[in-house]
């Protein structure tokens, strides 16, 4: 059901389904860059190691509950201070991986193929993103992998992008691959090769992850802020929340730095 | 077609009630083009990103002339409304490695294979399947390869908003440094007291730049803005309760985007938007 007065979403707001607590050390970040916050939060995830999928009862997951049967859970808003300017995407993470190498050459299929979803099955709109769990090396070299789109096409290929190297090394980095073209989505992702050795091994794996949602803060250090589809500082509309999702944060700072803490206001509808 | 009439209405449609079948859209640009680095941006200059890499994936640089859809590779997500409905952006978000200003745009219509050597006119044709009445519409060239190093000027020939044909844009500069460089997104201005486009009959250089290069031209109509004030910071429109009020986006609507940037940085984005149908 839809929420169908300015009346029911005030009293939504003020009497929500469930008010989800969230919050982050700040680690250091490179402003500007996508971070993926699984690890430096307030109750941190574990790098995994075999392909799994994750949910909302998994240990780093924002940890909301599900809705009842028949309805359907959003999220409407939130409240939120933080260190710095800085933009929290609050994401479903559908699928993930770890224990790949940063001084292999070839193609990496450990723990490989991802774990098949079970959200957003076709894959449509479904983001490739490699996390870095511990530093790769300082040399810097390219990455691509072959996944299956969102039409279950398979062997597809990513252009190359940076990995390796001063900004796309450091730990709790989220370094987004494209897609071939014509593509829209992603199902799984069956191999990763690093084009040369970073110099260090380190530790980094696959994530598939739908971004849901946004709060933006601009406004000055510790000021509180508000988000919400009628009062700005967000994006993202209403944005719908699976059963079972494995809410976290993906994020980009202004700075070096983005603790936060604040609450995400979630209704049933 | 039904207005929006309130803010209830439009909570009810954002939710999924009334038939709003709401979208919720995000993507990604890398600063890469066919998996190499792309070309820096000119400060302060626009520049396409229909070639970037990322997620949807990247464009290719058109041939013959075309009037492309949310269907064409390049385009960002949509879904045109069902029903007689129409679909508003209610809300854009972006944020990057770089500040700048991003411009989300309906690609109506492009061409590539023009020459920066060729000094008679060159064909530009095809016709436009939204916002036909050409109100609103601009048109850029758009430079897939680097055309010359000599500076010279370009203009277009046109049919304006009221049909009247045979208006000529006032000339820009074109080929040159800063005026040549892939990804270059160089703007047309209209003629005195024209304000949109309906077809473009062709372009005309008033000299060689020296170099053929390979360019096109793209009619748009813009739909939003989106300032980045730097390095991660949040350039969100909320186009409820903000202005300018809620953009319209036609049925088949080939979103893109150009890019006018702060500094040199090529731009490396993530950004989404939402839309309701009503």
């Amino acid at each position: 059901m839809a929420i169908a007065t300015l009346t029911d979403y005030k009293t939504a707001l003020t009497s929500p389904r469930e008010i989800v607590r969230f919050g982050a050390v700040g680690p250091v970040v490179t402003a500007g860059r996508l971070f993926d916050y699984w690890q430096p939060q307030a109750i941190p995830g574990v790098a995994p190691t075999t392909a799994v999928v994750p949910t909302s009862t998994t240990t780093g997951a924002l940890g909301q509950q599900n809705a009842p049967s028949g309805k359907q859970l959003s999220i409407l808003g939130g409240h939120f201070t933080g260190t710095a300017l800085c933009n929290y995407i609050v994401c479903d993470r559908l699928s993930h991986q770890g224990g790949l190498s940063g001084i292999v050459t070839t193609a990496q299929t450990t723990n490989l193929p991802t774990a098949a979803l079970t959200r957003y099955t076709s894959g449509d709109g479904v983001m490739l993103g490699i996390t870095i769990y511990s530093q790769v090396g300082a040399t810097g070299t390219t990455i691509t992998a072959t996944y299956t789109n969102q039409s279950g096409v398979g062997s597809r290929v990513t252009p190359t992008v940076i990995f390796g190297g001063t900004g796309f090394r450091e730990a709790n980095r989220l370094l987004l691959l494209p897609l071939e073209s014509g593509d829209s989505g992603v199902q799984s992702v069956e191999s990763v090769t690093v084009a040369g050795t970073t110099g260090t091994a380190g530790n980094f794996g696959v994530t598939l992850f739908k971004p849901l949602y946004v709060l933006c803060n601009d406004q000055a250090s510790t000021v509180l802020s508000s988000a919400g589809f009628i009062s700005g500082q967000n994006a993202g509309g209403v944005a719908k929340v699976e059963n079972d999702a494995c809410l976290f944060f993906a994020l980009i700072s202004s700075s070096s730095t983005a603790a936060v803490t604040g609450s995400l206001i979630l209704q049933e509808n | 077609m039904t207005a929006l009439t309130d803010i209830s209405d439009l909570i009810n449609r954002s939710t999924g009630g009334n038939n709003g079948t709401p979208q919720n859209v995000f993507w990604h640009k890398q600063p890469r083009i066919a998996g190499a680095a792309a070309p820096s941006p000119i400060a302060g200059r626009p520049a396409s990103l229909w070639q970037y890499d990322g997620q949807p994936s990247a464009g290719a640089a058109p041939t013959t002339v075309a009037a492309p859809t949310n269907a064409t590779t390049g385009a960002l997500p949509f879904t045109s409304a069902g029903g007689g409905r129409e679909s508003w952006m209610t809300q854009a978000w972006a944020t990057g490695i770089v500040g700048g200003t991003l411009i989300v745009y309906d690609r109506l219509l492009h061409i590539g294979g023009l020459s920066g050597n060729v000094t008679t006119a060159q064909t530009v044709g095809g016709t436009i399947t939204r916002n036909t009445g050409g109100k609103g519409n601009f048109a850029f060239a758009e430079i897939y390869s680097a055309v010359g190093t000599t500076g010279t000027t370009i203009t277009m020939s046109y049919t304006d908003q009221d049909g009247n044909s045979g208006s000529t844009s006032t000339g820009v500069a074109f080929g040159g440094t800063n005026f040549r460089e892939a990804t270059r997104a160089i703007l047309l201005p209209l003629a005195a007291n024209d304000s949109g486009i309906q077809s473009i009959q062709s372009i005309t250089l008033a000299a060689s730049t020296t170099g053929a290069g390979n360019f096109g031209i793209v009619m748009g109509r813009v739909l939003a803005y989106i300032g980045i004030g730097g390095a991660g910071n949040a350039g969100w429109r909320d186009y409820i309760t903000g202005l300018p009020s809620i953009p319209k986006i036609n049925d088949g609507a080939c979103l893109s985007l150009l890019w006018v940037p702060i500094t040199t940085t090529v731009p490396e984005i993530l950004g989404g938007y939402s839309i309701v149908e009503a």
